[in-house]
């Protein structure tokens, strides 16, 4: 593991991660004539949530629904803790990103021009149509394939460790970062006058499943390699971080949680019924409003749930399995395996366990996708203050933050790396390599997102979430200096473990702070203790930041408006 | 059990190894071939089957997920 001067790769911009923000991140930097290099954990062709395909994309447009500033407006109106202003710029980029990678060659509407779409579920996007890209499957390996041509230098099977920054002071603007081969454990320094954040969501902060069987732990709705280690990265280096109390629910197959059910459930419609068929909601839309009305079925004496799908029309059917293959082919297997006919048999589905995601959680952002911190910027699952932005979310803030962070690029001389903050994080990260004896990455992981599971959750109370900060705090000072990694892929395992450990308490911390009870159709903050929506004290950000001893702060700060926003300093 | 490798139809061309993005296989050098040697990392997801040139691997479900 040596490190030199020499080795440093130099670039005018740096991508972390290389989901679909990433990639078109890559993509629109380097249209600007800058150089740039993109580090991804496993590898682009294949990575992040959208690895096995993509089987909608939201699409905001006069043409099609409506303007920029009314979806704006009435996803603010919803009463989300969203930043008006992102909504606003998710709109009005919408279409243009359909017609750039149109311009790709990647495949969004049908033979004769028009687009496959429908109208998305109102409570889940308000006025948005989703649109069906037809080559879903394939759809990243050719965004991938673009990446590639347009002469993006790749690091692959490379995760980063840490955010340099100037002088190596936290809050000082980013230049660049350290990464490490998850095969070779060789660490990389790369240079750089923009750094781009696109790391995806946390998928691991929860216990999964119960199942004690190992070949099943990691089977989960988004992609398992994604930690937040982006929000980390940020949050070590001085950004600020939004909401990160707020929760995923979704649900899921019976037994298999991957994103399946969107395919199944709305599309041309389907029926949600009890154990004995008797339908629950003649409006499926109008009772996801409630926070956990699958768990209150159960808890009433209803389960198990089930889409019933028998009644519909053989075409519609079709279509909703082609949607189905079009996100994740793997799908078949399973409705193999367990004998599920969509024609003749209601589909059991359950909760998946927390998540986040959804860009409501995550690193602050303003419109053109920069952080509270210079040369740094952050997009798709990974940034906060955002709602259900989803595929085009990413596309969406990856484009502008790859666009923006070139351009700023251009006008600054190349950054001075600090060679001690260099040695120092390779000697944090060399820490965890030694001797056989020790704890194992994993048993920490598991303990960790054990107690998340058991004092945070979807039921808090002041009690519980501090009861669960004492208990993360005690594992971090006797447990963690204690995790010994074997090999370069424990390595890899531990270094996550240190960012699951650091979003747990940020979690728990932001969850103590709002003291109040926020059911989103998708996003929840359920206190106890604080039963009611209070949104004269608490319509606003739950902001996370380090302070100057190293300590987590905590406070809030107003929602940003469209009106409000004068362009220039808007984070 | 997370992927199968069906060996008899295997080129030996190591695209499940490349794209995994849980790095699920190992490549044995010495006996030159594809091994998916880290199941319990397993995200079923499918990605090797959709890319594998020969179609040779298949995806066995836990019996968690049956």
């Amino acid at each position: 593991m040596i490190v030199s001067k020499k080795g440093v790769i130099r670039t005018d911009v740096l991508v972390i991660g290389g989901g679909l923000g990433g990639c078109i991140a890559a993509i629109k930097a380097k249209e600007q004539g800058a150089t740039v290099v993109l580090m991804e954990k496993a590898a682009i062709s294949r990575s992040g949530n959208a690895a096995t395909g993509l089987h909608r994309i939201p699409l905001i447009a006069p043409d099609f629904n409506m303007s920029a500033e009314e979806f704006a407006s009435k996803q603010f109106d919803y009463g989300e803790i969203v930043n008006e202003d992102l909504s606003y710029i998710f709109a009005k980029e919408s279409y243009g990103i359909i017609k750039d990678l149109e311009s790709y060659g990647i495949r969004c509407r049908l033979d004769d021009e028009s687009f496959m779409f429908e109208w998305a579920p109102d409570i889940l996007f308000p006025g948005k149509i989703v649109i069906y890209p037809p080559e879903g499957q394939t759809f990243k390996p050719k965004l991938a394939q673009v990446v590639r041509d347009r002469g993006v230098r790749l690091l692959e099977r490379t995760m980063a460790i840490t955010l340099l920054t100037r002088e190596g002071q936290k809050g000082l603007p980013v230049i660049g970062a350290i990464g490490i081969n998850t095969r070779t454990g060789e660490f990389v320094v790369v240079q750089s006058k923009a750094t781009i954040l696109t790391t995806g969501g946390g998928y691991r902060l929860y216990r999964h499943r119960d199942s004690l069987y190992a070949p099943s732990r990691n089977i989960t709705a988004g992609c398992p390699a994604n930690v937040g280690e982006g929000v980390a990265l940020a949050y070590r280096a001085g950004a600020e971080i939004l909401n990160m109390e707020l929760l995923k629910q979704s649900p899921v197959w019976k037994d298999y949680e991957h994103w399946g059910v969107g395919p199944i459930a709305y599309r041309h419609g389907s029926k949600v019924i009890d154990y004995s068929g008797a339908p629950l909601y003649p409006d499926m839309n109008m009772k996801t409003k409630t926070w956990g009305w699958l768990y209150a079925e159960n808890v009433e004496g209803r389960g198990p749930i089930h889409y019933d799908l028998t009644y519909l029309s053989e075409e519609a059917i079709k279509d909703k399995e082609l949607a189905l293959k079009m996100e994740c082919e793997a799908y078949f297997v399973y409705i193999k395996a367990r004998n599920i006919d969509l024609r003749k048999k209601p589909i059991e589905f359950e909760n998946h366990p927390p998540y986040l995601h959804n860009c409501q959680a995550g690193v602050s952002i303003s419109m053109d996708g920069r952080t509270t911190l210079e040369g740094l910027y952050a997009a798709g699952d990974c940034h906060g203050g955002g709602w259900r932005f989803s595929s085009m979310g990413a596309f969406v803030f990856g484009a502008l933050s790859g666009k923006n962070g070139a351009e700023v690029s251009k006008k600054i001389p190349p950054p001075e790396i600090n060679w001690d903050q260099v040695r120092g994080e390779k000697a944090r990260i060399e820490r965890y390599t030694g001797p056989a004896k020790g704890i194992e990455p994993f048993e920490l992981e598991d303990k960790i997102r054990k107690t998340i599971s058991d004092y945070a959750g979807f039921l808090r109370n002041e009690g519980k979430l501090k009861r669960g900060l004492e208990r993360l705090a005690y594992f971090k000072e006797t447990f963690f200096p204690k995790m010994v990694a074997r090999n370069v892929r424990e390595l890899k395992r531990a270094i996550e473990v240190d960012s699951i450990l650091l979003l747990g308490e940020m979690h728990l911390r932001a969850a103590l702070f709002r003291k109040e009870t926020r059911i989103c159709p998708v996003a929840v903050h359920y206190r106890i203790d604080y039963p009611e929506t209070d949104n004269i004290n608490w319509r606003k950000h739950t902001v996370l930041r380090q302070g100057d001893d190293g300590t987590m702060e905590v406070c809030s700060r107003p929602l940003r408006r469209l009106k409000d926003i004068s362009t220039e300093d808007n984070r | 059990m997370s992927v199968v490798i069906r060996y008899e139809e295997c080129s030996g061309c190591k695209t499940c190894y490349d794209i995994c993005p849980l790095d699920v296989f190992e490549y044995d050098e010495k006996e030159e071939r594809v091994i998916p040697a880290y199941p319990e990392d397993c995200w079923y997801c499918g990605s090797c089957v959709l890319d594998c040139p020969k179609s040779c691997i298949d995806l066995e479900l836990p019996l968690s997920c049956l």
